[in-house]
C-alpha cells in the first residue's frame, strides 16, 4: 500500500475493486467468521493544525481479552506509514484524541494503571511518553482544547458521594430504577496547574457541548437527565465558555443533536429529526437559530429529501457543511448559512462518518466505508472535487479475501412506491444461476443500509463466501427517501414495511438470482422486529434468525429505555386514557405467532436495555410451545449490540449452522476462536467418583 | 358455591376440643417495658429454622438449627443446637462463622450421629463428642440426604457436574447460553458411610426432584422430571424402584406435579399430594392421593375435602395417614382413614403448623413447629397414633417475646364477599389499640394465589414486618381473598378463566367491614403485596383510589408478556384458557385482566419492587407499571435489588425495602415523618 498513486476518487475505487477481486497472485479465500470479526475499525479522524497529519483511533480484535482494543494512530496525509502512538493494554482514545492548537501535544482519554475511571493523558506529538493530566473522580470524555491551548474542556458525570460509596461497600445496593444516574456536566482543566473547575452545574445533564471558534462561547444540549429516554426533553443552550450567561435557545419536545456556534458567535446550528413545527419523526433537518435566543428555522430538509446527519460551520461562517444520508449512500453537502440550495460535494458508493473541518482552506477529514472497506481515513479540501485516501488498512480485503460484488437495486412496493436495497452477490457469482438468498433487514428502523463489508449482526460477506446472495432492503420506514417513505410507519409500524421486504425478495427471484426454495431471513433490533413479523406472514423462508427483536409492543413500550419515537407509531402511549391498544397489538408479531412455521433462532443480550430480553423470551417460548424448531441464545453482560468477540463468534456460528441446516443442507463446521485450535474439545464429563 | 361455613362447622363439630400443654405462665407477667418492635428487632429475633427440628430415634433428644442475624455477612447464620426432651437447657453444638446449611439435618438410625450440610457437602457430627467430619466430597453441591434404615448408607441428590469443556468455556467467558436448555440434571446418589464410596443410582436425561426410602430400605419412591426447573415439575411423574436403581417403573401419567411421595410401611403403596381433582384436572386444592406400587390409577383418598393438604405421612399401621392441613387462617393435624376416605381433625388453634414436620415411628412421635401469635415457632410433639392428641411443647425459644415486645393481638376477621360467600382474613391490632378509636390500616395481600395467610408471624417476616407496622399504630389485615387455599375448590377455582373475579371485591369488602366496625380510619388506608399479592395490588390501584399509598412487589402487570417471560406457566394454564400464542388464543381474557390495561386510572402513589434475577415474575412486569405511573404523573418509584430472585434474601435489601415503604406510608397515609432505621454496624 501507500503512495500517492492510490489517489482515486471513491467512485473509481469501486471499479478498481472489481479488478482486485478478480485476480491476484495470492489465492484469495472466502471470508470466514473470524476474518469478519478481525476486520479493524477506524474512527474519529483529526487533522493536525498544520494539516499534514491525521490522528485516528483504530480498534482491533484482541482474542486474548475477548474484545476490541482501541489505540491511537497517526498517519501522514501525503503518504508514509501510519504510526501507532499508544499501546496500553486496555486501550485508549475511545472518546477521541485531540491535537493541541499548537500541534505539539495530543490529549486522549484512557484508564491506565490504578485509574478507577478514564482520565485525560497528554502525549508530546514529537515523541515521549504520555503523562496523566486529570485525577477526576469519574470517567472523563469529550475533550476540547481551549483555542489558546491553556486548558482542556471535558465532560464527566457527577462523582459518587461518600454515602453512596459506603452503601456500595455494604452491598446495600437496591437502586431506584431510572433514577440511579449521575448528572453529567462540563468541566475545564488547566494544563499548567492541573486545576479542575466546573463549568456547568445543576440538576440537569449536558449530553453534548461545543466551544465556539474563539473559545468565548459554548453551546450545549441540556437534558433533565442523562437517560436516553429523556433525549426528547433536551434543549439547545448557549452560554459563555465559563458557563455563565446561559440562554435557552430551543423549547420543544424533540431531540436536537450536534449544536454548533457560528464563527461570529451570532447563530447556532443544530440537527433534529423533526419538521419546521418541531413535530417529531421526520428525516433529519438542519436548523439555525439566533444564539441569543429566538425562533429556529429549517435550512435543509424541509423542501428537499435530504436526511441531514451532522453539520459543521465553514470557517468564514458563510456556509454550513453537512453529511446527508441518501439511502444506500451518504455524502458531504454544503449550503449557504443564510439558506439556499444545498450542493453535493462528494459522490460515491460509500457511507461517510467522523466528518471534521479544518482550515485553511476549509478541508474535510472523514471516514469512508464501502463494499470492500470498513472505513478508511480520507481528506479533501472544500475546493477540490475528489478526496484523497490517507489510510490503506483494508487493502487486504479483496486481495487476500474474496468479496462478493455489491450493487443497489430498485423495485416497486405493493403500493407502487420505489424501494431500494443493497444486493451482495455470492463470490464467484455466475449469472443465470440461482443462489440461496439471505434477506437482512436493518435496525432503527430510522436508518438505511448502505454499501458495506458487513458486521457481526449482518455477516454479508461471510454468507457471500458460502454462496448466498444477500438482500438488504431499505424498507418503508427507512431514512433518506423522503418523509412520506419514513412516515409510512406512523400510525401502525407494519404497513408497507414488511411488504417492501417481500417484494424485494420477489424481485430477486424474478431476476433469476435467488432460489425461492432456499431463503433465510435475519436481522437485529428493528431488523429482528421485521424478522419476527415476516415469519408470521409467510412460511417462504426455510430458516430465520432474530436478534433483539420485539414480540409485543405494549410491554416493549415500557421495557425499553427509549419511547419517544415509538409513540408516533401507534398514536399514543399504551397507558393513556383510551389508549390505542389495537394499533399496539395488531402490529405485535406475537399476535400472529400461532402462524409461524419457520425454524427460528433468537439472540439477545442479558443486559439489553433497548429491546430487553423478555421480548425474545416471548417469541422463543411461543415457538417452542407451538412445536416450531427454535433456540434462544442469551449472552451474559451484553447490551443491545454484542461486544465480546466470543459472543459474536457464537452468534455467527449458530446462525450460519441454522441456515445451512434448514435452508441449504450444506455442511458447516463452526469456527473456533484464534488460539483455541490447539485445545482439545472434551465432551466427556469428568465425574469425581 | 357450597357454603364453606357449613362445611367448616360440620368438621369442627367432629373435633375433640384440645387444650394445649405448655406455653402458659408468661402471659400473666406483662411488664410495662414492652416496646414496639423495630425492623432491626424483628430481623435479629432468633428463630428455629423451618424443617430443622429433628427428634432422635429414641425420642429423647431434639436437634435443631437456630438463626443468628449476621450483619457482616448480611444474612442469617444457622447453628446446631440440642435439647433433651426430658428437660434442661438447650446446648449449642456448632460455632463456625459460616454456620450450618439449613434443610438437611438427619439423625442416624442408631441415634449416635447427626448429618448436616456445610459448604454444600454432607458432614457427620458424632453426638458423643468430637468434631464433625466430612462425609461427601462430591463434585457438585449435594442436598436432600436420607439414611438407609441400617445406617450404612446415605442417599442424596446432586447435580450433574460441569464438563472440562464447559469449564474452559466459562474461563474464557465464551458464555453465550441456550435459554431454557442450559441446566444440570439432578440425580440420586448414595455413599457408603464406612468407606466413603459414592455410587450414582439414577442416570439419564431427567432430574430427581424428591425421593423417599422405604422402611425396609429395599425400595425408593421418587419424583422424576425431564428438567430441574420449577416450571418443569408438572411434567414429572412418580416412580418406584429398588434402592439400587433397578426395576424402576412409573406410577403416574398426568400433567400435574406430584409432591412429597411417601411409601407405606409395607412398601405396597405410595401417597402423594397434588393440586388436582380425582380426574387429574389442574387447579384444585391440594389433594391427597394413594397409588399402588404395583401399578394402577392413583386414588383420591378424601373425596370433597374442603381444605388443602400441606403434608402427609403413613401411620405405622399402614391404614391411616397423618396429615397437616391448611384450613385458611390456621393449619391443623388430621388423621385420615385411607379405606373409609374420612378425615378426622386432631388439633385446633389460632396457629399455623408449617408443613416441614417429621414423623419418627421409632419414637412414636411427630415433631413439628407451631407458629402462633405469641410464639413464632417453638417445637412441639404429638403421638403418631391415636385419635385424641395433646401437643407437648419441647422448646422455649419465645418465652420472652411477649414480655419484651408489644407484639400484636391477632384474630380472625370474617366478612361477606360481593356474591355472599364468606371471606376470612387475619387481623392484627395496633400496639396502642384502644376501643372506640380509629386507626390507619395496612392491607397485605399474600402471594400464590393458591396460598393463605394464617395466624402467627408467617413466612418472610422481614418482608411484611407486621409487628413493626402494628407497633407504629397500624391495623394490618391479611385477607384470604378468592383464589386462596383452605376454603374449598370453588373458592380456589374462582381464578379459572379470567383470574380476577371476586378477588378485588373480597379485599375491599374486608376493608369496609373494618371501617364498619369502627376500627379503621377510611382516610388512612395503605395497600401492599408481593408476587400474586403485588398483582392484586396493581389491579386494585386501577379500580379504586381509596388507598393513600401502595407497595407492589414482583407483581404482574401484563399477562400476555408475563406468560412468555415467566419460568413457570404450568399453573397459569387454566387462568386464561390456553397460551396466548396458540391459534385463536384468548387474548381478550389475557388483556382484560391485565392491570396495565387500566393503568390510566391509577392515582395512588405507589412503590414497586423487583429482584433483578427474578425469573418467576421478571422485573419488566414492574417496569411496565412504574413507567406508566411515572408518565401519568403519579408519584412512584421502582426499587430494583441486584442478584435477588422472586423472594429477596439479603437483609440489607429487605431493610431498605421496609424503610422506603414506611417512609411512604407515613408520609402519604399518616402525614408523619419517618426516621430510617440504620443497619447495625457489623
Amino acid at each position: 500500500m501507500t503512495t500517492s498513486s492510490w489517489r482515486l476518487t471513491l467512485a473509481a475505487a469501486i471499479v478498481v475493486l472489481g479488478a482486485t477481486a478478480g485476480g491476484q497472485t495470492q489465492t484469495p479465500r472466502p471470508m470466514g467468521i473470524v476474518d469478519l470479526l478481525d476486520i479493524p475499525r477506524l474512527s474519529d479522524p483529526q487533522r493536525s493544525p498544520d494539516g499534514k497529519q491525521v490522528l485516528y483511533t483504530r480498534a482491533d480484535a484482541d482474542w486474548k481479552s475477548g474484545r476490541h482494543i482501541s489505540h491511537i494512530w497517526r498517519a501522514p496525509i501525503d503518504g508514509g506509514q501510519p504510526v501507532q502512538l499508544t499501546s496500553g493494554s486496555d486501550g485508549e482514545g475511545e472518546t477521541g484524541p485531540r491535537w493541541s492548537p499548537d500541534g505539539k501535544t495530543i490529549a486522549f482519554t484512557a484508564k491506565r494503571g490504578d485509574n478507577e475511571f478514564a482520565q485525560i493523558f497528554l502525549l508530546p506529538a514529537d515523541g515521549g511518553e504520555a503523562r496523566q493530566l486529570t485525577t477526576h473522580p469519574s470517567a472523563v470524555s469529550e475533550l476540547t482544547w481551549a483555542p489558546d491551548g491553556s486548558s482542556l474542556f471535558f465532560k464527566a458525570p457527577d462523582a459518587k458521594t461518600a454515602d453512596e460509596k459506603a452503601r456500595e461497600k455494604a452491598r446495600d445496593d437496591v437502586y431506584l430504577y431510572d433514577e440511579n444516574y449521575k448528572q453529567t456536566h462540563v468541566w475545564r482543566v488547566a494544563i499548567a496547574s492541573k486545576a479542575e473547575s466546573r463549568i456547568t452545574d445543576g440538576d440537569f445533564s449536558v449530553t453534548n457541548y461545543e466551544l465556539s471558534h474563539d473559545g468565548r462561547k459554548m453551546t450545549y444540549l441540556r437534558a433533565p437527565t442523562p437517560l436516553l429516554g429523556d433525549g426528547d426533553k433536551s434543549e439547545v443552550w448557549v452560554s459563555s465558555a465559563d458557563g455563565t450567561n446561559a440562554v435557552q435557545v430551543t423549547r420543544n419536545t424533540v431531540q436536537e443533536t450536534g449544536p454548533a456556534i457560528s464563527p461570529d458567535n451570532a447563530t447556532v446550528l443544530f440537527v433534529s429529526g423533526s419538521n419546521a413545527k418541531f413535530e417529531s419523526y421526520y428525516n433529519g433537518r438542519l436548523f439555525v437559530a439566533p444564539a441569543a435566543g429566538g425562533p429556529a428555522r429549517v435550512i435543509v430538509g424541509e423542501n428537499d429529501p435530504l436526511d441531514v446527519n451532522r453539520a459543521i460551520w465553514s470557517k468564514d461562517g458563510q456556509s454550513i457543511y453537512f453529511l446527508a444520508n441518501l439511502g444506500v449512500h451518504e455524502e458531504i453537502f454544503v449550503v449557504p448559512a443564510a439558506g439556499g440550495k444545498p450542493r453535493q460535494i462528494t459522490t460515491g458508493k460509500h457511507s461517510l462518518s467522523g466528518l471534521s473541518v479544518s482550515t485553511s482552506p476549509d478541508s474535510f477529514t472523514f471516514i469512508a466505508a464501502n463494499s470492500h472497506s470498513a472505513g478508511e481515513v480520507w481528506t479533501m479540501a472544500a475546493t477540490e472535487t475528489s478526496p484523497k485516501q490517507v489510510t490503506h488498512v483494508f487493502d487486504y480485503l479483496g486481495r487476500d479475501i474474496k468479496l462478493g460484488q455489491q450493487e443497489a437495486i430498485q423495485w416497486k412496493g405493493a403500493d407502487g412506491v420505489t424501494v431500494e436495497g443493497i444486493v451482495t452477490y455470492p463470490v464467484d457469482y455466475v449469472a443465470g444461476r440461482k443462489y440461496p438468498l439471505a434477506v437482512m433487514t436493518h435496525g432503527g428502523p430510522q436508518a438505511a443500509d448502505k454499501y458495506s463489508v458487513g458486521s457481526m449482526a449482518y455477516e454479508i460477506q461471510v454468507l457471500a463466501g458460502r454462496g448466498y446472495v444477500c438482500l438488504q432492503p431499505n424498507y418503508r420506514g427507512s431514512t433518506g427517501y423522503g418523509d412520506a417513505f419514513l412516515r409510512d410507519m406512523v400510525g401502525h409500524y407494519f404497513q408497507n414495511a414488511h411488504l417492501d421486504v417481500l417484494a424485494g425478495v420477489d424481485e430477486l427471484i424474478r431476476r433469476g438470482v435467488a432460489d425461492p426454495d432456499r431463503m433465510v431471513k435475519m436481522g437485529w433490533s428493528a431488523g429482528g422486529h421485521m424478522t419476527n413479523k415476516v415469519i408470521t406472514v409467510t412460511d417462504r423462508f426455510k430458516a430465520a434468525a432474530a436478534g433483539a427483536g420485539v414480540a409485543q409492543w405494549m410491554s416493549m413500550y415500557a421495557q425499553s429505555d427509549i419511547r419517544s419515537y415509538r409513540t408516533p407509531w401507534f398514536g399514543g402511549t399504551p397507558w393513556q386514557k383510551d389508549a390505542p391498544i389495537e394499533a399496539y397489538w395488531n402490529n405485535s408479531p406475537l399476535k400472529d405467532v400461532a402462524k409461524v412455521k419457520t425454524p427460528t433462532l433468537f439472540f439477545v443480550g442479558e443486559k439489553d436495555p433497548r429491546v430487553p430480553m423478555p421480548q425474545s423470551l416471548e417469541m422463543y417460548r411461543a415457538l417452542k410451545s407451538n412445536g416450531v424448531p427454535t433456540h434462544l441464545y442469551v449472552a451474559p453482560r451484553e447490551p443491545h449490540g454484542w461486544g465480546e468477540l466470543r459472543h459474536q463468534l457464537s452468534k455467527l456460528n449458530a446462525e450460519i449452522d441454522w441456515f445451512e441446516k434448514y435452508a441449504t443442507h450444506q455442511p458447516f463446521t463452526p469456527e473456533r476462536a484464534p488460539g483455541d485450535e490447539k485445545k482439545e474439545s472434551k465432551p466427556t464429563t469428568d465425574h469425581q467418583q | 358455591m357450597r357454603s364453606v361455613r357449613a362445611a367448616l362447622t360440620a368438621i369442627l363439630s367432629a373435633v375433640v376440643a384440645i387444650a394445649f400443654v405448655g406455653g402458659g405462665g408468661i402471659r400473666a407477667q406483662e411488664a410495662p417495658a414492652r416496646k414496639p418492635m423495630s425492623l432491626i428487632d424483628l430481623a435479629e429475633l432468633p428463630r428455629i429454622a423451618g424443617a430443622s427440628p429433628q427428634l432422635s430415634p429414641d425420642g429423647k433428644t431434639l436437634a435443631y438449627l437456630l438463626t443468628r442475624t449476621d450483619w457482616t455477612a448480611g444474612r442469617l447464620i444457622f447453628q446446631l443446637w440440642r435439647q433433651e426432651i426430658g428437660g434442661g437447657a438447650p446446648i449449642q453444638l456448632t460455632f463456625s462463622d459460616g454456620g450450618v446449611q439449613p434443610g438437611a439435618l438427619r439423625w442416624s438410625p442408631d441415634g449416635k450421629t447427626l448429618l448436616f450440610l456445610r459448604d454444600g457437602q454432607l458432614v457427620l457430627f458424632p453426638l458423643d463428642g468430637g468434631e464433625s467430619r466430612p462425609l461427601t466430597k462430591h463434585a457438585t453441591g449435594v442436598s436432600s440426604p436420607a439414611w438407609s434404615p441400617d445406617g450404612g448408607t446415605v442417599y442424596f441428590i446432586a447435580g450433574d457436574p460441569t464438563t472440562a469443556d464447559e469449564r474452559e468455556r466459562s474461563r474464557v467467558r465464551d458464555d453465550v447460553f441456550l435459554w431454557d436448555e442450559t441446566f444440570r440434571q439432578r440425580q440420586l446418589w448414595k455413599i457408603v458411610v464406612s468407606t466413603g464410596v459414592e455410587t450414582q443410582i439414577t442416570t439419564g436425561d431427567s432430574t430427581v426432584r424428591e425421593y423417599v426410602v422405604s422402611a425396609d430400605g429395599k425400595r425408593i419412591a421418587l419424583q422424576r422430571a425431564p428438567a430441574p426447573g420449577d416450571g418443569d415439575a408438572y411434567r414429572g411423574e412418580l416412580w418406584v424402584m429398588d434402592s439400587n436403581g433397578e426395576n424402576a417403573r412409573v406410577l403416574t401419567n398426568n400433567s400435574i406435579e406430584e409432591k412429597t411421595p411417601e411409601l407405606s410401611p409395607d412398601g405396597s403403596q405410595v401417597l402423594f399430594l397434588a393440586d388436582m381433582n380425582e380426574r387429574f384436572e389442574p387447579n384444585y386444592p391440594t389433594n391427597l392421593f394413594v397409588v399402588s406400587t404395583a401399578g394402577g390409577s392413583p386414588r383420591l383418598v378424601v373425596p370433597n375435602f374442603t381444605y388443602a393438604f400441606d403434608q402427609a405421612v403413613w401411620a405405622p399401621d399402614g391404614r391411616s395417614i397423618v396429615a397437616s392441613v391448611n384450613m385458611g387462617v390456621h393449619a391443623e393435624f388430621f388423621r385420615i382413614d385411607v379405606d373409609a376416605g374420612r378425615a378426622h381433625q386432631l388439633t385446633d388453634g389460632t396457629h399455623f403448623i408449617p408443613p416441614t414436620w417429621t414423623a419418627v415411628p421409632s419414637a412414636g412421635k411427630i415433631v413439628f413447629q407451631i407458629d402462633e401469635p405469641t410464639r413464632f415457632g417453638d417445637v412441639w410433639t404429638i403421638p403418631i397414633t391415636g385419635t385424641t392428641v395433646t401437643p407437648t411443647r419441647v422448646t422455649s425459644r419465645f418465652d420472652t417475646l411477649e414480655r419484651d415486645f408489644a407484639i400484636p393481638r391477632q384474630e380472625k376477621a370474617e366478612w361477606k364477599g360481593a356474591d355472599g360467600v364468606t371471606v376470612e382474613g387475619v387481623l392484627f391490632y395496633p400496639a396502642d389499640y384502644r376501643g372506640g378509636q380509629r386507626y390507619p390500616l395496612v392491607v397485605q395481600l399474600h402471594g400464590g394465589p393458591m396460598e393463605s395467610d394464617k395466624f402467627g408471624i408467617g413466612a418472610g417476616s422481614t418482608l411484611h414486618y407486621v409487628p413493626v407496622l402494628t407497633g407504629k399504630g397500624y391495623f394490618v389485615l391479611r385477607p384470604n381473598y378468592r383464589g386462596s387455599l383452605g376454603y374449598g375448590a370453588a373458592f380456589v377455582r374462582d381464578v379459572v378463566d379470567g383470574y380476577f373475579h371476586q378477588m378485588a371485591p373480597d379485599v375491599m369488602l374486608g376493608v369496609d367491614s373494618l371501617i364498619a366496625r369502627g376500627l379503621v380510619d377510611q382516610d388512612r388506608l395503605v395497600l401492599m403485596g408481593w408476587s400474586a399479592g403485588g398483582t392484586l395490588v396493581d389491579k386494585l390501584l386501577t379500580m379504586t383510589d381509596r388507598f393513600k399509598v401502595a407497595s407492589s412487589g414482583a407483581g404482574i402487570s401484563n399477562w400476555i408478556s408475563l406468560y412468555g417471560q415467566t419460568d413457570n406457566t404450568s399453573f397459569r394454564r387454566t387462568w386464561f384458557g390456553g397460551t396466548p400464542w396458540r391459534t385463536d388464543a384468548p387474548f381478550d381474557l389475557f388483556w382484560n385482566n391485565s392491570p396495565i390495561r387500566d393503568v390510566s386510572k391509577v392515582k395512588t402513589p405507589t412503590l414497586f419492587f423487583a429482584g433483578e434475577a427474578d425469573t418467576r415474575v421478571p422485573k419488566e412486569q414492574s417496569v411496565e407499571m412504574y413507567r406508566a405511573l411515572k408518565s401519568l404523573g403519579v408519584p412512584t418509584q421502582l426499587l430494583i435489588a441486584p442478584n435477588e430472585q422472586h423472594q429477596w434474601g439479603a437483609l440489607v435489601h429487605l431493610l431498605r425495602k421496609a424503610n422506603t415503604e414506611l417512609e411512604w406510608f407515613e408520609k402519604y397515609a399518616n402525614h408523619r415523618r419517618y426516621v430510617w432505621e440504620k443497619t447495625p454496624s457489623p
